[in-house]
């Protein structure tokens, strides 16, 4: 697994056999890049598992580039920011008032205030930049996939410089526009968590230009699922066992982070894909964080029928309805035929096929921990290494097993289950 | 909160509609060939006998105009078909009203999957079995080895095969006994296992088996077991819907291998062997043992789910198959205990694998 090589640390690299995946054709190229403005931008409360909001705006308030929309209730430090300037037009809530979502019509906005950044910036100056500007909740833990303490320091960092999944944007032709800012933010992490930051490539790929000696490229190689952090953790900072952490963010956060370091202003923008059966003419589109996905759909010819989707076909959230924004971890959009992902109340036994050990998270016995997430075993799945998987982990084997499961949503209850009790 | 959407795969319902499908599509090669074989050795055995026995079956099938004497091909499928298709029908007809009962008493939906062990449960029948003997395994199989744990993916033990294995236990003969193929000469018992017990190698000359014809199911046994060609392309079929492990079959081949290799060394050195002495590669053709590996060892529900677990299961249903056949030789084929022996340890096996795998969890390695 580990290969010597001429540096003075040894290159890494992972080989990962990947999963069989839908044919959807080649993802679209740098050369279909546009440029979309998004009249409405949303925070979307599913994407921080275990956190609680004090929503800080009202509706109908005005709101700045990169104004505050929301804070954790428990650790007010972690902000949640706005991506365009605008006001405020909804705050969703659902069960026990939880927030689903809260939404930004853009129009004329105050301007946005400006982040001091020292010349110099140490650990703590760049973790206070992370809180501030919103950057800080891109990061996400493993074990739990929570969001991480401001004071919280993991074992190791992991950036996925690539993207295994079906029509996702190629993550180094995004790199490749801003290298500078990718390699500035590296270092800004490396120097913030005080540990080893991996930053993981596709064969081939060139390694960043982070000057920073904690940054180390790891060569992940094969298919789907390679590109998500979880396989690279589990190979070079296991958290399973309990008692380690490690941090995980996308690439194109650390490109944000890096403009910040280096302009004063994070890159509100993200580029994302938009493709799949129901698409005429697949392409990328440059559009603001969390955008709503009519917007950045806009003026392009998608099937009517077809199912629209945030994320990927592999793992993905249905796209329909005024709560339909791109995800803090989603770049791509895809349109399925019609009828994909209907939900069906059946739920048939589940067959240990032998399809199940292939399409398993590395390490983990698939079809105990199907058992035990089915059952509500929560010792036991922590036992078989729940505390490894996030939700994109068992998308395969969800999408394989006989039983009808969303097993994904049942490790979310099994996480939250074993982290109040104490982990 | 949305459900998370996976693409463009079935839905749960018709991926589990689907398996279940193929594992029947799995087993028509072998009814097809069983009708085959059982008419050919039917019209064989019948040849040497000088007639036909005593049976509403032997009626039918002179009332039904076939000339045992000089029989035709089109003979050799009435007189296969006279065997296999009352029990064939008696069995899915019986298994439809356990689980008819079963799903209105239980207030789900009438489960079609249970047509997979009412043909498995025929191919393990004697092609003479009596009719109320069937009746009786399979209601056996499928009530208490299937429908009381909640039907198909939910057993821990093949329902065919208990339901076999009861019906042996209480007709000691229902696996053996034939009138017309019984006390034939070369044919004792009805297993070459048993006649080679007794006569060594010259009981396959007598009854005219070398091994190709061995494996193109000219030997007598149980309706599925004898046809290895069609056992094999219905195994394939598992294997490509991913039912059945590759990782269980091969380890049982290696099991059978080393277990009649290590029988050869102790049984090739005494004045009388006995089964002791029969080579692998007539271990693996002869009775139940590529029929039972294929079809009953590998069943999803029944067996270990892990891949380590996978291996161990093979292997050791391949040694104790040896096993039991080389210390019980007067008794049917030991394939089936063997295999239900092994199936009952499954979760044991898997057991210990997740056990490894936990331990190494805390010691902290990625492997």
């Amino acid at each position: 697994m580990r290969s010597p090589a001429d540096g003075a640390a040894p290159a890494l690299s992972i080989a990962v056999r990947g999963v069989p995946l839908p044919a959807l054709g080649a993802a679209p190229g740098l050369d279909t890049l546009r440029a979309q403005a998004a009249s409405r931008v949303g925070v979307l409360g599913a994407d921080f598992p275990g956190t609680r909001f004090d929503v800080v705006v009202d509706e109908g308030d005005p709101v700045a580039p990169g104004g505050v929309l929301l804070r954790d209730r428990r650790h007010p430090d972690i902000a949640f920011t706005a991506a365009i300037g605008g006001t405020v037009s909804r705050v969703q809530r659902g069960a026990r008032r939880s927030l689903q979502w809260i939404a930004i019509r853009g129009d004329d906005a105050p301007a946005a205030d400006e982040l001091k950044v020292p010349e110099r910036p140490g650990p703590g100056d760049i973790r206070r930049l992370m809180l501030e500007s919103g950057l800080w909740t891109a990061i996400r833990t493993r074990p739990y996939g929570y969001l991480p303490l401001p004071d919280a320091s993991p074992d190791a960092v992991f950036v996925a410089a690539l993207d295994t999944r079906p029509l996702a944007p190629d993550p180094a032709q995004v790199i490749a526009r801003q290298p500078g800012w990718f390699a500035a933010g590296l270092d800004a992490l490396a120097i913030m968590a005080q540990c080893t930051v991996y930053c993981c490539v596709a064969p081939g790929q060139p390694a960043p230009a982070a000057t920073d000696s904690r940054v180390r490229p790891v060569t992940v190689s094969g298919g789907h699922p390679a590109c998500l952090p979880g396989v690279s953790i589990h190979h070079l900072c296991p958290v399973g066992g309990g008692g380690r952490t490690a941090w995980e963010i996308t690439c194109q956060d650390v490109m944000s982070l890096g403009r910040l370091l280096r302009e004063g202003i994070p890159w509100r923008e993200r580029v994302v894909s938009v493709g799949g059966p129901g698409v005429a003419s697949p392409c990328l589109v440059e559009v603001a964080q969390g955008a709503a996905v009519a917007d950045v759909v806009a003026g392009m010819t998608i099937d009517p029928a077809a199912t629209l989707v945030t994320g990927a076909a592999t793992h993905g959230r249905l796209a329909a309805g005024p709560g339909a924004f791109l995800g803090q971890r989603q770049f791509q959009i895809t349109a399925l035929p019609p009828g994909a992902g209907a939900d069906d109340d059946t739920i048939a036994p589940l067959l240990p096929t032998t399809d199940l050990d292939r399409l398993s998270p590395p390490g983990i016995l698939a079809a105990p921990m199907l058992r035990a997430l089915l059952v509500g075993d929560a010792e036991r799945a922590r036992a078989l290494g729940a505390l490894e998987l996030v939700e994109e982990d068992l998308a395969a084997l969800s999408a394989a097993s006989s039983a009808g499961a969303d097993y994904g949503a049942l490790l979310r209850i099994m996480l939250d289950r074993i982290s109040r009790e104490g982990g | 909160m949305a459900r998370a959407v996976t693409g463009i795969a079935p839905t749960p319902a018709g991926r589990y509609r689907r398996l279940a499908r193929l594992s029947l599509l799995a087993l028509l090669p072998v009814l097809a060939w069983s009708v085959i074989s059982t008419g050919r050795r039917y019209l064989d055995a019948a040849a040497l006998h000088g007639g036909g026995a005593d049976g509403w079956r032997d009626h039918a099938i002179v009332a039904l105009g076939v000339d045992t004497a000089r029989s035709s091909a089109v003979d050799v499928l009435v007189v296969g078909l006279v065997h296999l298709l009352p029990v064939l029908v008696l069995t899915i007809i019986a298994g439809g009203v356990w689980e008819r009962v079963f799903a209105v008493a239980r207030g789900r939906p009438f489960d079609p999957a249970y047509l997979v062990y009412a043909v498995l449960f025929t191919l393990l029948c004697h092609p003479a079995v009596p009719l109320g003997q069937a009746l009786f395994g399979l209601s056996f199989g499928l009530v208490f080895a299937y429908a009381v744990f909640g039907g198909a993916g939910r057993t821990f033990l093949n329902p065919a095969l208990v339901g076999v294995v009861a019906m042996q236990v209480s007709f000691p003969g229902a696996l053996t006994d034939h009138p017309l193929w019984t006390g034939l000469a070369g044919h004792g018992g009805t297993t070459l296992l048993d006649a080679y017990h007794r006569e060594g190698m010259a009981a396959f000359a007598w009854s005219g088996i070398d091994w190709g014809g061995a494996i193109l199911g000219r030997a007598q046994g149980l309706m599925g077991e004898t046809a290895l060609p069609a056992i094999l392309v219905g195994g394939a079929i598992l294997v490509a819907a991913r039912l059945a492990s590759i990782r269980i079959i091969a380890g049982a081949v290696i099991g059978i291998v080393l277990g009649s290799l290590v029988a050869n060394a102790v049984g090739n050195g005494m004045a009388d062997g006995g089964l002791a002495t029969l080579p692998w590669h007539w271990h693996l053709v002869l009775g139940g043992a590529a029929f039972g590996v294929v079809f009953l060892a590998t069943d999803p529900s029944a067996s270990t789910t892990t891949n380590a677990g996978r291996w161990i299961q093979g292997i050791l249903t391949g040694l104790l198959v040896v096993l039991l056949r080389v210390a019980t030789p007067a008794h049917a084929d030991a394939v089936y205990p063997a295999i239900l022996m092994v199936s009952m340890l499954a979760p044991l096996i898997d057991h210990g694998v997740v056990a490894h795998n936990i331990r190494r969890r805390h010691t902290g390695h990625a492997h």
